[in-house]
């Protein structure tokens, strides 16, 4: 039996296929991976090459327009109140558009369903193709097809013919020796024992596969760290009690210096907090925790994140027992920059309590230096009840509840993380640059050889073909490997008459003429 | 003892300088010289089997002894400007103590030094000199923009203080970015070449190398960008923001991929593929000058 070589992923050999309309299913082609007709057309929707091409594009467009668009921090848009006032902030750039890009999701597009929904038929597309393409490269790695038609090597896009001296036997033996010693994969043709086909990187093609495998793992990566990771900023009171870390951790983590460094020039040189991380009570880990040199430890990471000031306050309630006392970070700015505030609430009385410093070298808050002063409001109201400037140690007395400010503290904000994405990140990234070298690296090369008698003086006519994709660097291997086989029979070797292709020789297209 | 930094200012307008003469020089070697022939090759190898293939590609035609000589001074002087560029970095190198990727300027010094290393190695390698018409004047064009910008030397920000992913990002950016430069030229002159009747140069191999490039630059920007996400989470406490430059760069990579895509799977060559590539390298640019307007995580750079 005899197969012509085709192949059902090479679309750059349409010559081939198109010359023989009549032929059977080809070595390559696909199975009929799907049972119903429907599921069928549905995953032949999903791994069509055009598909993921616009997708792709798609993405591109989306992911562009989120770096030219504002974007909202996170959580906004989970509040109403909060999202109203960034469209409204956006407004004065956008003008009238700025009702329809809301409208489309355009404020917060990488969290947009329409993103969400265009990932997700990039995955199937991914899933759908790598399904379809394994089948396909298992073939072709273990079963590759090593009887093509005598017609193949008359209209391969690569074919190169060479006439010798030996004999038809000793000239397919002399090409296969040679092959194997060039470290070619040379299996012989059952059909025709002057034939044989060689190759070399047949498992390049699963290169492609592990690159495309791993985006799938990269964009579960994502999923993963949005839905169960935890990134949370603490701040931290330098010198003060240690802070649980929560999430069902016995965990405790403590500030004991924070150093911000600059030059002379004011530029930032270095941020260092020394953290304790305790766990029932013990010391567990400790260490200097810079911006490039975050804390590990139980699956956390503590990452240098900011600094600020906190007021430290004490309450005190009815009967005289301390109801609060922390350090309030200082995370507000009055709008003339010249105060900052920190807020707390206190449940007892419905309070809540803002306490503001002068900021940070300014003598125009009107707030002696080393004062606070507190601000007090009804929880949910924006009346002011009471209002006072208090010294270090100095008491307000509210009623039934006294309000102490102690001091003022630097606090340094660490960023406490647990991603249980990051690792499969690693793994996903790991992969997809293994996978694109193998891909680039070790393309599956192959060639079919056939070697025929009537040669000159009896000899024999050795035929090379391939079907591979119209590509320079494969022309080159090509020509590289006839002229090496013409050296293998050399000085008898030459190139036989160029033959007559089956078919019209291309004509110069438009864009070849100035070659 | 003067200062090293003081004397490398005279640098970068010496290799502005050559890179022009350079320039000049591959102009009239391009416009005088003759269509190259076509080869034997054809006899060995069996031409296209089906009539929607290219040619086989020609071997550039011999030179003459003028436009021989004339490239040889071409060459030279392209590569004395790498070699000024490199010096210039090295300089810098040496008195900041880390690779010159701390801001705009040393940057962009080193773009244009991953340009000219990916233009030299193009040209040694398929001898397609047609290329320097479009890529040195990207070249001398960002060297001109370096030296708008401040080059004083100032300490790294805290972010920055990771000498080894500094130097594996930023390195690999600049590899990337001057292979896709390389693919923007090849892209350009595919697209003008028939144009400019006194330009001739095969639109197969252009294509080709357009691709080559492509398949190179594609690669290094991935593992940019998976360098960078490796260190934002070191540094930022999370691999990915969606920062306006990370963004930027997350596009340009996709731009790339659907080339190689519709290249490989949907057979796109000519025209179609070279503006992709285009799209491709103005993706780069707007990743780079993006600093200028984005704001966000990497401001500093």
């Amino acid at each position: 039996m005899t197969v012509d070589i085709r192949d059902s992923q090479d679309e750059a050999a349409p010559g081939l296929a198109a010359a023989e309309p009549g032929a059977g299913p080809g070595p390559d082609e696909e199975p009929d991976a799907a049972p119903g007709e429907f599921f069928r057309r549905i995953y032949q929707f999903f791994y069509s090459k055009t598909l993921g091409v616009v997708t792709i594009l798609a993405l591109a467009v989306y992911v562009l327009l989120g770096a030219l668009l504002v974007q909202a921090g996170a959580g906004v848009y989970g509040d109403a109140a909060a999202e109203a006032s960034f469209v409204e902030s956006v407004r004065a750039k956008y003008g009238g558009l700025t009702g329809v890009l809301n409208a489309l999701g355009l404020f917060h597009i990488f969290s947009s369903v329409g993103f969400l929904v265009v990932i997700g038929v990039l995955a199937l597309s991914i899933l759908a193709c790598t399904t379809h393409r394994l089948p396909l490269l298992w073939d072709r790695f273990r079963h590759p097809k090593t009887h093509p038609t005598d017609e193949f090597f008359g209209r391969a896009r690569y074919r190169a013919e060479l006439s010798v001296t030996d004999s038809p036997d000793v000239a397919a033996t002399a090409v296969a020796d040679h092959l194997k010693r060039l470290r070619y994969r040379v299996l012989a043709d059952p059909d025709d024992p002057r034939s044989l086909y060689a190759d070399k990187f047949a498992w390049g093609g699963f290169g492609t596969v592990a690159a495309h495998v791993s985006f799938l793992i990269i964009i579960a990566a994502f999923a993963l760290s949005a839905l169960a990771g935890v990134a949370e900023v603490t701040n931290l009171p330098v010198g003060g009690a240690p802070v649980a870390v929560g999430h069902g951790t016995d965990l405790q983590v403590q500030a004991t210096t924070f150093q911000a460094t600059y030059d002379d020039d004011g530029r930032p040189l270095d941020y260092v907090s020394h953290l304790v991380v305790t766990e029932n009570g013990a010391v567990v880990k400790e260490q200097d925790v810079r911006v490039n040199e975050p804390l590990s430890y139980g699956g956390f990471k503590f990452h240098q994140n900011s600094y600020g000031l906190a007021a430290d306050v004490q309450v005190t309630g009815p009967d005289g027992s301390v109801v609060f006392d922390q350090s309030v970070p200082l995370e507000y700015q009055t709008s003339d920059g010249t105060a900052v505030a920190g807020i707390f609430t206190l449940a007892g009385p419905g309070l809540e309590v803002q306490v503001i410093l002068p900021a940070s070298g300014s003598t125009d808050s009107g707030i002696a230096a080393g004062d606070a002063v507190f601000q007090l409001y009804k929880t949910g109201s924006s009346e002011v009840l009471d209002m006072a400037e208090v010294a270090p140690g100095e008491v307000l007395d509210e009623g039934d509840y006294d309000l102490t400010f102690l001091r003022e503290r630097q606090v340094t904000g660490i960023l406490v993380r647990h991603d249980p994405g990051a690792p499969w990140m690693i793994v996903g990234s790991i992969l997809l640059v293994a996978g694109m070298t193998v891909t680039f690296a070790c393309r599956h090369r192959r060639y079919w050889v056939r070697v025929a008698g009537a040669g000159p003086a009896g000899g024999a006519v050795l035929r090379l073909a391939s079907s591979d994709k119209e590509d320079g660097g494969f022309r080159q291997a090509f020509e590289d490997l006839a002229a090496d086989l013409g050296r293998v029979f050399a000085p008898t070797a030459e190139p036989a008459e160029p033959a007559e292709p089956a078919t019209e020789p291309a004509p110069a297209s438009k864009e070849t003429t100035h070659a | 003892m003067p200062d090293p930094l003081r004397l490398a200012e005279f640098i970068l307008p010496a290799a502005l300088i050559v890179t022009v003469i350079a320039l000049i020089a591959d102009i009239v070697i391009l416009s005088t010289r003759r269509a190259p022939a076509r080869t034997r090759e054809q006899a060995l190898v069996g031409g296209p089997a089906d009539a929607a293939s290219p040619a086989p590609a020609p071997r550039p035609a011999k030179k003459s002894g003028q436009s021989g000589g004339l490239a040889a001074y071409a060459t030279g002087f392209t590569a004395i400007a790498f070699l000024l560029i490199t010096v210039y970095l090295g300089v810098r190198m040496i008195v900041t103590g880390h690779g010159p990727f701390a801001n705009q300027h040393e940057f962009a010094v080193s773009f244009v030094w991953g340009i000219l290393l990916a233009y030299l190695f193009v040209e040694w390698k398929l001898k397609l000199r047609a290329l320097s018409v479009a890529v040195l004047p990207v070249a001398a064009c960002l060297t001109l923009y370096a030296m708008r910008l401040d080059a004083g030397v100032e300490p790294l920000v805290p972010a920055l203080q990771n000498n080894l992913l500094l130097t594996l990002h930023v390195g690999f950016a600049i590899l990337a970015y001057g292979a896709a430069c390389v693919s923007f030229g090849a892209a350009v002159l595919y697209l003008v070449a028939p144009k400019l009747r006194r330009l001739k140069v095969n639109l197969e191999r252009l294509d080709e190398v357009g691709y080559k490039a492509a398949v190179v630059t594609f690669p290094l920007l991935t593992i940019m960008i998976l360098l960078g996400a490796l260190w934002a989470d070191t540094a930022w406490g999370s691999y990915w923001s969606w920062d306006p430059k990370e963004t930027a760069a997350l596009v340009t990579w996709l731009i790339y991929g659907a080339f190689l895509h519709a290249r490989v799977v949907r057979g796109w060559r000519g025209r179609k593929s070279a503006w992709l590539l285009i799209i491709g390298f103005a993706a780069i640019l707007f990743a780079y000058f993006g600093n200028n307007f984005f704001g966000g995580l990497h401001s500093y750079a």
